[in-house]
């Protein structure tokens, strides 16, 4: 043993059995601190666990209101009673007749089709939708057992040949059932199971831009010093196992430096991104593409002797992959659930820090302004879910909106604090345009 | 009473910090020049050790696993302080001429009281201080050290070079007292 070692060695002895006599009100200072740390957490659980339970309390409720999964609609058959025999339109050559004739006809409704000359023989109308509608035959005779179930609307429409009367005999809803299945019965529902898959089919690639604000910022008021650097890189779960751990998860709330306040911000993530998007199944689609993100953070220190300031910049470009699913359609409104992930990485960032010392005592000043390039050694990984709504404009083009949250793992890039880094979920507002083709 | 603490028991969590809060405030008292700072840290550290204690795996020594979060505290105030105060000493310097000096002879602490030791390391410049603690008590070597305080190897081991030195004048000073 060299004499280097004998002398760390007597140092160690001496203080290896070392013990200081603590504040006589330590531990009640500590445990007043955890019970504040605990009521904070707890107010935070609430909080996500409420967020969590209004998530699904909506869109449990939305699918109860809306009684989903709706069935086809076939609320539209429309019975009418040709009364003028002049007109002798046939069911197969309707669209060359109303060609024919449209310009004369000052008020004619396509859903009637008069398919018959004669009086009192009557057309099953039935639409699925406002585009697409199928014409079918039908006896009248049971219109007429059931003249009670009907509600009757008359209407007259005027052409070079006179004018002509109808009669739009529009059953109730129990008959149109009826119907309906007596028509199925018979054979002839493919031809609206079709129609219904056809109007409903979905254009089997989208692509999206999107701008992505986040709702979740953070921000620190402490009267102990803080930095958004860390000379560090350890995990605090690690540290057991490592010499030193991460300095940024030192919980400085607490420390009573009297004359220091130190703020710091992370401001809302934002993000802009293009996506694409396929559909795999009907309703649920796979969608990936580019994001890029930007993440800002400050840090002041203010004292009587001491000013310091950082600001921090952080440009980040990510692969997300998320699932869709449209799970419901009002009118033309859609509404889609989406969860998935997405992989970061920095891919420029920038660490300033101006620092200005006033020393009364030797009546001087010192400032200091550092400027470095600085990047984050690991990439983050994030999962998220959301809810949205989209709308379509115009031809494939729609916009769409999605509220939602991620939560970022641990990707122990301790060295610089960013959003990511305190706080591990971050709620957001995307709001884009998608284009189906 | 670990166990209890990772169940956040308010009664095993005051039996622990009674049990070891008097050596880890000599752990503090080494790095922290006045009282004040030195409490500060102790609280944090307890702070520290009771919200984070379910990642202490139970491998190794669980005063090793306590120590090192007070110093990396203290190490965290310092490096705070040196911020404020950077103009004001001379760390960071580097002397390569120090490193051509002999290892000094062996010192002889044994004769000097704990405490008055104890005096003498706290009133080492800040930056001395803490690398000597660092080298001496925890045992790291100055590229570690260097890493961790954000400046150059040779500036650690000016600085502890120098600490040497002080603690050395300090204590031949206090001997000579003693046996004049």
């Amino acid at each position: 043993m060299n004499q280097k070692d004998i002398f760390k060695e007597q140092l160690k002895s001496v203080f290896s059995d070392f013990e200081a006599p603590v504040p006589s009100d330590g531990w009640e200072k500590v445990e007043q601190s955890l019970n504040a740390i605990r009521r904070s957490r707890i107010v935070r659980r609430n909080w996500y666990m409420g967020s969590a339970a209004a998530t699904v309390a909506i869109l449990l409720g939305s699918l109860f209101f809306f009684n989903l999964p709706q069935p086809v609609k076939r609320d539209l058959p429309v019975f009418s009673e040709e009364m003028t025999p002049e007109k002798t339109n046939n069911v197969d050559t309707q669209g060359a007749e109303i060609a024919k004739n449209g310009a004369a006809e000052k008020n004619s409704d396509k859903n009637i089709q008069t398919g018959y000359a004669r009086p009192k023989q009557e057309v099953l109308l039935a639409r699925h939708t406002s585009k697409k509608k199928i014409e079918l035959t039908t006896a009248s005779s049971d219109l007429e057992k059931v003249p009670e179930k009907m509600v009757t609307v008359e209407r007259s429409t005027e052409n070079e040949a006179g004018t002509t009367r109808e009669r739009i005999v529009q059953p109730n809803q129990d008959e149109i059932d009826r119907l309906i299945q007596e028509f199925e019965n018979a054979g002839k529902a493919t031809l609206f199971e079709g129609l219904a898959l056809e109007e409903e089919k979905s254009k089997p690639f989208m692509l999206a831009l999107n701008a992505r604000g986040g709702l979740t910022s953070s921000q620190k008021t402490v009267n102990s010093p803080m930095t958004l650097r860390s000379a560090s890189a350890v995990s605090p779960s690690d540290k057991a196992d490592n010499a030193y751990p991460a300095y940024t998860t030192i919980p400085f709330n607490t420390r009573s430096v009297a004359d220091n306040v130190a703020e710091m911000e992370h401001d809302q993530p934002v993000s802009f991104g293009i996506t694409v998007s396929k559909t795999i199944v009907e309703r649920l689609s796979v969608e990936t593409g580019l994001v890029y993100t930007y993440l800002f953070s400050r840090a002041k220190n203010t004292s009587v002797d001491f000013q310091n300031q950082e600001t921090q910049h952080f440009h980040y470009l990510g692969i997300p992959v998320n699932l869709n699913y449209n799970f419901l359609n009002i009118g033309r409104l859609g509404l889609f659930a989406s969860f998935g992930g997405m992989v970061e990485k920095d891919i420029y960032g920038e660490f300033r820090s101006t620092g200005q010392s006033v020393s009364t005592e030797l009546n001087s000043t010192s400032r200091e302004v550092v400027s470095t390039r600085i990047s984050q050694k690991n990439p983050q990984f994030s999962v998220s879910a959301g809810v949205g709504v989209f709308y379509p404009i115009y031809g494939g083009f729609n916009l769409y909106g999605k509220v939602g949250g991620a939560y970022y793992f641990d990707a122990k890039n301790y060295e610089y604090k960013t959003i990511y880094t305190d706080k591990k979920i971050v709620f957001d507002l995307n709001a884009g345009i998608r284009f189906d083709f | 009473m670990i166990a209890a603490c990772k169940k956040q028991n308010r009664n095993a969590q005051k039996a622990l910090y009674e049990l070891y809060a008097p050596k880890m405030m000599a752990v503090c008292l080494r790095y922290c020049q006045d009282n004040e700072t030195a409490r500060d840290v102790l609280h944090d550290g307890f702070l520290q050790v009771f919200t984070q204690i379910g990642s202490y795996s139970g491998k190794g020594s669980f005063e090793g696993w306590l120590r090192k979060i007070f110093v990396n505290l203290a190490l965290e105030n310092y490096r705070q302080e040196k911020k404020k105060f950077h103009f004001l000493n001379d760390y960071g310097k580097e002397n390569s001429e120090l490193f051509d000096v002999p290892e000094d002879d062996c010192l002889e602490v044994g004769d000097i009281p704990r405490q008055e030791l104890l005096d003498i390391i706290r009133k080492m410049p800040e930056g001395y201080r803490t690398v000597f603690n660092l080298v001496v008590f925890e045992d790291i070597p100055h590229k570690e050290i260097a890493a961790m305080l954000g400046i150059t190897e040779n500036a650690s081991r000016s600085q502890y070079f120098r600490a040497k030195t002080f603690l050395q004048k300090k204590v031949q000073s206090m001997l000579k007292k003693k046996y004049i």
